[in-house]
């Protein structure tokens, strides 16, 4: 069933050719991670590092300038025989998920769902946005990096995922447990590695078109190419959505449901367009990354069922890294990066500013609250001896906050880190990761130790431990936000993490059962402090226990089948007998998913389904919201094949298929059953031949 | 290299374990825990110096010692007026007023020649039925343990506080502004209180959207409802005619209409919306028992016909605004045919844009008929009561700045003068039993405020004190 030829169109077998171009293009550490098989010390001396946080995955797959060999091309439907994991580099004893874009092409879907392919991930969504929390840690406590710059404002309250445009992103990485060590303070829960596509030398483009329910439509479009020596991608997403569902309100929520009647949502409409522009330039000896994305947004804050709002809201973001490295890498290497990130955002309109917690100022138009944050490293890898390797980090740089609220703030951001794999024998891995940071007047260590046993190539056992530390944002130490209030003697968030599990690895088979303990100690909480006036506090200590379940099969090759749980029970310890030993309010306890897809060379389809339990909406655990089940699914088939090997598909999907009455965390609703057909040009095989090739 | 990093890994394993502990509940000094809650050992009677050294009878707790509450006087283990009691006529011993007198100022004796018994007679013993904490409200009811004879009711206080944070409802004796009785607690944001007849106490909790009711004598818990079965309802004022409460659900923008008739069963009877993004605040009955609700959000008064099932919402009427964009309207007082509304006159900060105002609103003709400014010495008026034909206004001033003061108005003659406070005064309470009493809360702070006839002022400490603590509300009892 598989076809493949040569460049020149001679017969040549499949799995040879993909092999014999795995080898030329990718690290050896790499291959070994996904095979399953422990990287060895060889491994390590020639593999391609990636900066800090930001994955390999764009390195990996970049050949290497001194292959002369024939450039052989690979054309085929063969799907992936292995499901990945997160690379050593990531994290050699964490537990993740990679999640990549290409198995859900042909799928409308935002940044936000993808991450929720991922155990312990759960959304924050309000109308005001969504952020992502993992293993129970609140959405300030979870770094998000896009190709390894931070993308967490230093203004605070998580990262409003809907501002990252999802046709741009090619793959996530998402590491579970207290990653501060590696990843810097602020990883209490977590860290989510976002990557977007990497530059190829291959000439070819792609386009994706999307239309449907609730006037959403989408382009997504890129072109890549280049040689050896040069390459690049430009890449362009462009959404928008007049988001005018129907939803039913209840204006008597406590008795009598009669009144319940069906409204359309106004002021929910969202325009987005994103640009991604990426390239490779070998230069002598050294390789050159260079990244430019850049994403502007508007969209309605539609306040909430009881309380309808005329906020708009307006984003624009810049972000920039250039990446130097050696292109022949032997066992000690230097490399530096750049990274920019400007955030813009503005909040104008509506007739009750600052009642929904929103900003507020007497500033006329659209006042911009501009972000910048600059950060430089400088990485040092050695493998000294053939059991170790050693990376040590040192990162300078700094944030600056302007805005039209308060007075400008800026602070510092220094860190250095050292990061050791130990290979004792081939059996045993050990982690250790030590990273100081200072932000501003807080500094404080992160440590990190993990470790891995392999009794037999199939199975892996992994445990970890660790403690870092988030220190408080502008918001919550300056920002005077209508009846928001600030607090500058506010401390870190501190807390510590231990987890362990086993992990068991086919080729068809990936199966990952975790457990984890976390607790973080002065825990930043807005207290009401007068008639309708909060403000933080180091108020809360909590507790988080929990696990993950995951497991991923392909019984056959155009079969694929993955199924998670998660467990995330939080205990709060403050001192305070209304509270003690309940659960926090908005952390589901329960998550359950399931996925069935099948990709042949003419047809896909998927079906999916989620669970999450009810939450409370108190400290009280006197109310809650209820639980929330949904299904998704989709088909689509290849209409139209050309002879310059693209090939046209066409699907279709049905969101929410049961019309269920989901809400997010205000009660807000969310859309009922909706319609979207795509029609994508894609070179022939899709993305994913090309990435193994 | 390996000799390095062993202690480097058994240093990482330390650090991160070092944080370990068993979690236990506790409290911050100098409190106490005691069965689970916090409690100041200092005024609380239940734990009078220590955890469980209940004080017995009517006595209080005061610096950590069971005493006698100002005024009165130990005899055998009970507390008496010495004025007053004709058991203990001007001494403990040896003092029952007989032959039909009764004790006048520590005298047995008769009004001049009047001799008829001012109170009641209890076998030969004339005695005070509001007062008597053996024959309270009544011949042989005696109140129980940390209880008062207060106005014929057993309670444990008369005056009661409620504290946000820690979400106790604390009471006192207010002729002397003593703690007494037994604190209500485990509320989430005690946020409006109301007296239910004379013996039960209401309560709703903002923060999780319950409604309380305790009994007076001990301050246990009769009954707690959760006001809807989802979600959260924001309740934010309580207000209570007959045997019906009035919640006003700032969040989901409704009057909920509960009834209390069996008070350990409370029972929602209907819900009256007041409008998408309203966020109706306060609410007062005029005579004619239409209920008035200010409407923060959208600047409006509602009224709001209430029937023994159902109630209709009439039409919102529009308030003037001043130089504010955020005028929210939020105390209302209703006075021989005028709605009086505070207007917070807040900026897009919500710190003071100008002086407060008074929005009148004309019941008979359902239209605004004009705006009182309020002065510079009221800044975010918030409620407002009738002291004594006059509106008592509390000017909370900006948050922070403890510049708050209570604005005197007077509807006839519109003139109007100030009650310097130096704290932050938000939800009050006329005393029905003293004239001119006015209680005040620190919406900035954990003071309970004392007003006087006099227009003098007292403060008390009402609440554990602590950086995020503030009263909430206050009420007075008869």
């Amino acid at each position: 069933m598989f076809s493949a030829s040569s460049a020149s169109g001679a017969p040549f077998p499949a799995l040879v050719g993909l092999s014999l171009l795995l080898a030329l293009t990718s690290g050896r550490r790499a291959v070994a991670a996904d095979a399953g098989d422990p990287p060895g010390p060889d491994d390590v001396a020639t593999s391609e590092l990636a900066t800090a946080g930001a994955g390999t995955t764009e390195a990996e797959r970049t050949p290497p300038a001194t292959s002369e060999l024939e450039e052989i091309e690979v054309i085929g439907e063969r799907p992936d025989p292995r499901f990945p994991s997160p690379t050593p580099d990531q994290d050699p004893t964490a537990f993740g998920t990679v999640i990549r874009a290409d198995d859900f092409a042909g799928e409308r879907i935002e940044a936000a769902q993808l991450l929720l392919q991922a155990p312990g991930t759960r959304l924050r969504r309000t109308p005001a946005g969504a952020t992502m929390m993992l293993r129970g840690a609140s959405a300030d406590q979870t770094l998000v990096l896009l190709d390894g710059i931070r993308l967490n404002a230093a203004v605070g309250g998580g990262l409003d995922l809907r501002s990252i445009p999802a046709g741009l992103i090619d793959e996530i990485t998402v590491l579970r447990g207290n990653e501060g060590g590696r990843y810097g303070a602020g990883a209490l829960g977590g860290v989510a590695l976002l990557s977007t596509r990497p530059p190829g030398e291959r000439m070819e483009g792609s386009l994706s078109l999307s239309g449907g329910s609730f006037g959403t439509y989408g382009l997504d479009a890129s072109l890549m190419g280049g040689n050896a020596s040069l390459q690049g991608i430009a890449a362009l997403s462009l959404e928008q959505s007049e988001g005018d569902f129907p939803a039913l309100f209840d204006p008597t929520p406590a008795h009598d449901s009669s009144d319940v009647r069906i409204e359309r949502l106004g002021n929910n409409d969202s325009q987005s367009a994103g640009l991604l522009l990426k390239g490779m330039a070998r230069l002598g000896g050294i390789r050159v990354h260079a990244l430019g994305q850049g994403s502007l947004a508007e969209r309605g804050i539609p306040g909430t069922l009881y309380w309808r709002d005329s906020q708009r809201r307006g984003e624009r973001r810049i972000l920039a890294a250039l990446r130097a490295e050696p292109a022949e890498k032997g066992e000690h290497s230097i490399e530096g990066s750049v990274e920019l990130r400007h955030d813009e955002v503005a909040i104008w309109g509506g007739g009750s500013r600052g009642v929904i917690s929103q900003p507020a100022t007497n500033e006329e138009g659209r006042p911009w609250q501009i972000e910048n944050a600059v950060e430089t490293s400088l990485v040092a890898q050695t493998a000294p001896f053939s059991w170790t390797f050693l990376r040590i980090e040192g990162r300078a740089g700094g944030e600056w906050l302007t805005t039209p609220y308060a007075d400008s703030r800026s602070r510092e951001r220094l860190a250095v880190g050292v990061v050791d794999e130990l290979y004792l024998g081939r059996a045993i891995t050990v982690a250790p990761a030590l990273r100081y940071d200072r932000i501003g007047a807080f500094d404080g260590l992160s440590p990190k130790l993990g470790i891995s046993v392999r009794p037999i190539a199939a199975l892996e056992l992994r445990a970890n431990a660790g403690r870092t530390f988030r220190v408080p944002s502008f918001g919550e130490l300056y920002l005077e936000q209508g009846p928001l209030k600030s607090n500058p003697e506010l401390r870190p968030e501190r807390g510590f993490a231990v987890d362990g599990g086993v992990l068991l690895r086919g080729d068809d088979l990936l199966f990952q059962l975790s457990a984890f303990y976390a607790r973080t100690s002065d825990l930043i909480s807005y207290e009401v402090v007068s008639g309708g006036v909060s403000k933080p506090f180091n108020f809360l200590d909590a507790e988080v226990r929990g696990g993950e379940a995951e497991a991923m099969v392909r019984p056959l090759s155009w079969l694929s089948l993955s199924a998670s749980y998660s467990l995330a029970t939080t205990t709060n310890l403050r001192d305070d007998p209304r509270y003690f030993g309940k659960e926090l309010p908005y952390r589901p306890a329960h998550r359950l998913m399931g996925r069935i897809a099948t990709r042949t060379r003419d047809t896909e389809a998927f079906v999916e389904a989620s669970h999450q339990s009810a939450q409370y909406v108190n400290r009280s655990n006197a109310g809650e919201l209820p639980s929330q089940t949904s299904a998704r699914s989709g088909a689509g088939a290849r209409v139209w094949r050309d002879t310059y090997a693209y090939d046209v598909w066409l699907s279709g999907q049905v969101e929410n298929v049961f019309d269920a009455q989901l809400i997010d965390q205000l009660g807000f609703p969310q859309p009922g059953r909706a319609f979207y057909l795509t029609l994508r040009v894609v070179p022939r095989g899709g993305a994913r031949i090309e990435r193994d090739s | 290299m390996i000799r390095l990093l062993f202690p480097l890994l058994a240093a990482t394993a330390l650090l991160a374990l070092s944080a370990c502990s068993d979690p236990v509940a506790s409290c911050d000094a100098p409190n106490l825990m005691c069965s689970e809650t916090c409690v100041n050992a200092d005024v609380d009677p239940n734990h009078c110096g220590g955890c469980d050294n209940a004080c017995g009878g009517n006595f209080i707790c005061s610096d950590g010692g069971c005493v006698c509450p100002s005024g009165k006087t130990d005899c055998d283990g009970r507390c008496v007026d010495l004025r007053t009691d004709s058991l203990h006529c001007g001494a403990c011993e040896d003092s029952v007023c007989t032959d039909g007198a009764f004790c006048r100022d520590g005298v047995c004796g008769c009004d001049g020649d009047d001799c008829t018994c001012p109170g009641e007679v209890c076998g030969d013993v004339c005695v005070d039925p509001q007062t008597d904490e053996l024959n309270c409200g009544g011949c042989g009811i005696v109140c129980g343990d940390g209880q008062h004879c207060l106005s014929g009711v057993c309670a444990g206080g008369d005056l009661y506080a409620a504290c946000f944070s820690s979400g106790q409802v604390v009471p006192f004796l207010k002729t002397s502004s003593e703690r007494s009785g037994t604190i209500a607690e485990l509320i989430a944001g005690p946020q409006s209180l109301a007296l239910l007849g004379d013996r039960f106490l209401a309560v709703v909790g903002s923060l999780d959207s319950t409604l309380y009711v305790y009994e007076r004598s001990t301050m246990d818990e009769v009954a707690s409802m959760l006001l809807a079965p989802e979600g959260a309802q924001g309740p934010n004022h309580l207000v209570i005619q007959g045997e019906r409460a009035y919640v006003v659900n700032s969040q989901v923008n409704t009057v909920q209409v509960v009834d209390l008739s069996e008070p350990s069963q409370p029972k929602t009877v209907y819900e009256i919306p007041t409008g998408e993004g309203t966020n109706p605040y306060f609410a007062a009955f005029d005579e004619a028992g239409t209920l008035w609700v200010t409407l923060l959000l959208t600047n409006q008064v509602l009224p709001l016909e209430i029937g023994e099932n159902a109630g209709v919402a009439g039409a919102p009427i529009d308030l003037p605004t001043a130089e504010g964009s955020q005028p929210f309207p939020a105390g209302l007082a209703i006075v021989e045919g005028t709605v009086y509304v505070t207007l917070n006159n807040l900026d897009d900060a919500w710190q003071p844009a100008g002086n407060g105002r008074l929005a009148k609103v004309s019941v008979a003709e359902k239209a605004s008929t004009g705006l009182v400014d309020l002065g510079a010495s009221c800044k975010n008026p918030g409620f407002v009561v009738i002291r004594e034909g006059r509106l008592a206004i509390s000017c909370t001033g900006s948050y922070g700045a403890d510049d708050g003061t209570v604005a005197l108005f007077d509807p006839a003659g519109e003139d109007i003068h100030y009650v310097e406070t130096g704290r932050a005064p938000g939800r009050m309470s006329v005393d029905p039993s003293r004239p001119g009493y006015l209680y005040v809360a620190d919406t900035g702070g954990v003071e309970l405020i004392t007003v006087d006839a006099d227009d003098h002022f007292t403060t008390t400490g009402a609440c554990v004190p602590a950086e995020w603590e503030f009263v909430s509300d206050v009420l007075a009892a008869p």
